[in-house]
């Protein structure tokens, strides 16, 4: 990393945005049902006024600490602060019960700082590389990587297949509206002049994921958070996960660097990363039986991985500005609105933000043990506070927020629109991961398609033509059709449902 | 709010094909068949076919495992479910309607309060909570981050 690099990331303004966002990120990632994305989506109308550096250690910082705090309502309440820690939510729980809260939480801190740091290691020594080989890509290289990035999107999903597509198509669509790269046709805009833009990605993440959160919660009714567990204390409890931290070396270097590699897919990002760590750390376990009983050894599992999924999904987004997964699909929206492509020009047009990047991720997770602290002794008052004072605050956020952004009334309505949709998408099982590629990568996947067009006149098989595009196209064809395959056996299991299962009908 | 796959399958046909018919009318680009409806096109016609495969997938299972005492259980809870997001979206309507005419504080004040009831506030939290959260959000967006947040009707005390 560049001097410049460095006095860019050591900068007063940029640490204290830092510390900050690691405590925003722990508060609203120890509420359960609000997730990292909500966090960042929220933050974004700030980093606007923000200058790149900061902006992207905001998001940077936020993340990161939003994935661990999701483990302290996981371990006190049985519920998943955020989605990446559902996969450990009742070992945590189970020794929490046991008296141990605390212990659990430091071993999830601890190892998720592990897992960060390890995660921007890769990070930082591998995109560069990554990023030379992808200079000499064309539009037909970047077409197939965009509908590579949105593929992998629909096979990381977590709804059926068809589910999975009809969000893809919906964000499509989305991306769609607004005046048309080739010849300048407003699309869908209805003769409203401010929607010739386009829907303003901003408003379109907050609504998606902060005002579709506040309708559901609207949906459940009041529910008092009830803490039956017994904390342990602070002193003993830091003591006894570092001296645990000990017998699980060899699981938490293997989850972190797995995290960074399932992170780095497009749309698997760091709730499949904990899975899949932890479901491979049971396989070569000695005591593979305490899975899902009250494992620490599958805490630190998952908890290394999640982090270090964090840092992973950075690695497509900065290389080839596909993001790895929501929050870095809104990351790119930022960098975006800042006048920065990324891309493989990134790493020569402006080093300084990327080894800033770098740093920051690393100041974050360092930052992170002593917030993160701070919420582990403070985790009761934390979760109590009331959803009736903090939904309102979500919903104020978000419309301000958002008008701030774009300085009109369309955006409310934007929000409004789209948190509908969001929240009957999320009830009726309809991932919204894939939407938001959709979104995101809908102009690029276009304006790649008609710049190769207007090259080859017309001519499909030029796609194909160049080395590296025939791989890429080849790949995603091979990914359809198992796509496909795997659309007609779900098909297939829907005729031949047994009778006797009363939960199918839901 | 859930509803049966048969029904939300043709909710995206519904939508696909009212999305096609209105990128079909879009001019098609000089030699080359693409045009500015081509991308809708396909979005279009990928919700039409995810709609038809839901739909069946819905049809097929509910044939194999028919649902016993379908439809919603009309409860005060189950009330309530639809009832309050449905208040939190008029909320919003309000807001955006009323933002350029009353101006910011006395749109967020209401919305705000509107929003704590809903989600049960107590009648005494709610109010403060409200004025607390418009004059704060003002203070950040328009005076730290010079967000030019409408005063409306009350422009001429506006600060």
């Amino acid at each position: 990393m560049s001097a410049d690099a460095l006095a860019a990331v050591f900068t007063v303004d940029n640490l204290t945005v830092i510390f900050l966002a690691t405590l925003y990120g722990t508060f609203v990632g120890a509420m359960p049902g609000l997730t990292a994305t909500m966090a960042v989506a929220l933050l974004v109308p700030f980093t606007f006024f923000m200058d790149p550096v900061p902006a992207v250690s905001a998001i940077i910082a936020t993340t990161t600490t939003a994935i661990f705090a999701g483990d302290i309502a996981g371990a006190l309440l049985r519920m998943p602060g955020t989605p990446a820690s559902a996969a450990y939510v009742d070992d945590a729980f189970r020794i929490a019960q046991k008296g141990a809260a605390r212990r659990v939480l430091f071993v999830s801190l601890m190892t998720a700082c592990i897992g960060g740091l390890v995660g921007v290691v890769i990070l930082a020594v591998s995109a560069p590389q990554l990023a030379r080989f992808a200079i000499g890509f064309s539009s037909y290289e970047n077409f197939w990587l965009a509908t590579l990035g949105i593929t992998c999107a629909i096979f990381a999903g977590t709804g059926t297949v068809a589910k999975n597509f009809a969000s893809l198509f919906f964000g499509l669509f989305v991306a769609s509206i607004g005046i048309d790269v080739a010849v300048g046709h407003p699309r869908f805009t209805f003769g409203n002049v401010e929607l010739m833009d386009g829907v303003n990605f901003i408003p379109a993440m907050i609504g998606l994921f902060a005002m579709s959160e506040v309708l559901r919660n609207a949906s459940r009714g009041k529910a008092a958070v009830r803490l039956d567990v017994a904390l342990d204390g602070v002193g003993s409890a830091f003591m006894g996960a570092a001296r645990s931290l000990r017998n699980f070396k060899r699981v938490i270097a293997q989850s972190s660097v797995l995290g960074t590699l399932v992170g780095a897919l497009p749309g698997a990002g760091a709730d499949i990363a904990a899975w899949i760590a932890y479901a491979l750390a049971k396989k070569g376990s000695k005591t593979p039986e305490q899975y899902g009983k009250g494992s620490l050894e599958g805490i630190a599992a998952g908890g290394s991985a999640n982090n270090a999924g964090v840092a992973g999904a950075w690695t497509p987004a900065l290389v080839f500005g596909i993001p790895g997964d929501s929050v870095t699909a809104i990351a790119i929206g930022v960098l975006l609105m800042k006048g920065l492509t990324p891309g493989p020009q990134i790493f020569t047009n402006d080093p300084v933000l990327v080894g800033a990047l770098f740093g920051s991720f690393f100041m974050a997770n360092i930052v992170m043990l002593f917030t993160g602290a701070l919420a582990i002794a403070l985790a009761t008052m934390i979760l109590k506070v009331p959803r009736s004072v903090l939904m309102p605050l979500i919903l104020l956020s978000s419309l301000v927020g958002s008008f701030a952004i774009t300085g009109s009334v369309l955006a409310i309505w934007i929000v409004l629109v789209l948190g509908v949709v969001g929240y009957f998408m999320e009830e009726n099982g309809i991932p919204m991961a894939p939407a938001i590629l959709g979104i995101v990568l809908g102009r690029v996947l276009e304006d790649n398609f008609m710049l190769s067009m207007m090259k080859s006149q017309g001519a499909m098989l030029d796609f194909f033509e160049r080395p590296v595009a025939g791989v890429l196209g080849g790949l995603t064809v091979l990914l359809w059709a198992l796509l496909l395959y795997r659309a007609l056996r779900q098909l297939r299991r829907a005729g031949s449902t047994p009778k006797e299962r009363p939960d199918v009908a839901k | 709010m859930h509803i049966d796959d048969r029904f939300l399958g043709l909710i995206l046909v519904g939508m696909g094909t009212a999305i096609y018919l209105i990128a079909r009318t879009f001019p098609l680009m000089a030699g080359i068949p693409y045009g500015p409806g081509f991308f809708p096109s396909i979005a279009a016609v990928g919700l039409i076919v995810c709609g038809i495969i839901i739909a069946v997938t819905g049809t097929l299972k509910s044939r194999a495992a028919p649902v016993i005492g379908s439809g919603a259980s009309v409860g005060s809870a189950a009330r309530g479910a639809l009832l309050r997001p449905l208040i939190i979206c008029l909320v919003v309507i309000f807001f955006a309607l009323a933002l350029p005419v009353l101006g910011f504080h006395i749109a967020a004040v209401l919305t705000v309060g509107a929003a704590a009831f809903v989600f049960g506030a107590h009648p005494l939290v709610a109010p403060v909570l409200a004025l607390a959260a418009a004059f704060g959000t003002h203070a950040v967006f328009y005076s730290v981050l010079r967000v030019p947040l409408p005063w409306g009707i009350l422009t001429p005390y506006a600060w």
